[in-house]
């Protein structure tokens, strides 16, 4: 559960402020107002509004439908392979049982006891799904834990396969929603550009998440999309095209 | 939290046995010195750092858990 409190000019302003930090839209949060603004005289005794701002990962729709679903498959493992590639199949077993192995010991590390990891294999490509009470801990902020469990997760895997295999860990859809916040970020970024007339920076991110970026914004003709600086540092940059 | 740095560390590395935690705490804060083997250091820190980096950052998120000072992970060679 992600929750920041935020000041501002008025409520509004520290709730589009709030949003803008977690990256998310205003139907995912529930916001509680502390204070709301006040004017004051030529600046004396006039005050900030400051708001709560809390994200709900429950009423998220596809997370809800999601639940039933995996709950049904009772077994621990769910295992998709392509038939074609069968030959290294046994390497790569292994590979997922210890990478699943490691995730759960740190998860219980992390003192989450109720961590269920389920799989989906597309050929070097290994999902991971995670699932637990109390997974929004291993997403972390901007799901900066779980970008780090999978870096983590993908070593451990290759040290024990054979042949080289991509690992994708998500929990409660959140690479969806993620790839939907980072959409419309990009088009609130690029109106800001234009609006502006200067360029936008982006706060550092991953590869994966600077291409979607880069993807929704292909399309728009009146700017220019750019990455710099040097992993893992690197930033998007919007340019207006005058 | 010793625990969880082992198990985070020890799968990463070629010498299990030679992954070493050690805890320097006073009233604000506490410093895990984690050393491996010195073939190791490298697994454990990684290209520009990027291992370190997702080792600090569950670490640090795990660490609320625990107690609420602040938290670091050394890499002691």
């Amino acid at each position: 559960m992600k929750q920041i409190t935020q000041t501002g000019t008025t409520v509004e302003s520290a709730i589009s402020a709030a949003l803008e930090k977690l990256q998310v839209t205003r139907e995912e949060v529930t916001v509680n107002v502390i204070q709301t603004e006040k004017k004051g005289f030529f600046g004396f005794g006039s005050k900030e509004a400051e708001v709560e701002v809390t994200v709900n990962f429950q009423e998220e729709p596809q997370a809800v439908e999601k639940q039933p679903e995996m709950a049904v498959s009772s077994a621990e493992t769910q295992t998709v392979q392509d038939s074609i590639e069968d030959a290294p199949a046994d390497t790569r077993e292994k590979a997922i049982q210890e990478t699943k192995d490691y995730i759960q010991s740190i998860a219980q590390g992390m003192k989450i006891n109720d961590l269920k990891v389920t799989h989906q294999q597309k050929g070097k490509n290994v999902s991971l799904y995670l699932e637990s009470e109390k997974v929004a801990m291993l997403i972390g902020k901007r799901g900066q834990t779980l970008n780090s469990l999978q870096q983590l997760a993908q070593l451990i895997a290759n040290k024990y396969s054979s042949q080289f295999i991509i690992i994708e860990l998500d929990a409660e859809n959140y690479r969806e929603r993620r790839q939907e916040t980072l959409e419309q970020l990009a088009d609130r970024m690029a109106d800001k550009a234009i609006r502006t007339g200067g360029r936008v920076q982006f706060e550092p991110m991953p590869s994966y998440e600077r291409k979607v970026i880069h993807q929704a914004l292909s399309r728009r003709l009146d700017i220019e999309t750019y990455s710099e600086g040097k992993d893992p540092n690197r930033y998007l940059v919007i340019e207006p095209l005058k | 939290m010793k625990q969880l740095i082992e198990t985070i560390v020890k799968p990463l590395v070629d010498y299990p046995e030679e992954v070493r935690v050690e805890t320097d705490e006073n009233a604000s804060r506490i410093v895990y010195k984690l050393s491996v083997h010195s073939e190791d250091t490298g697994k454990v820190i990684g290209k520009q750092g990027r291992v370190a980096k997702a080792i600090r950052s569950i670490v640090y998120s795990a660490a609320g858990n625990y107690h609420k000072k602040k938290t670091f992970l050394d890499i002691v060679d």
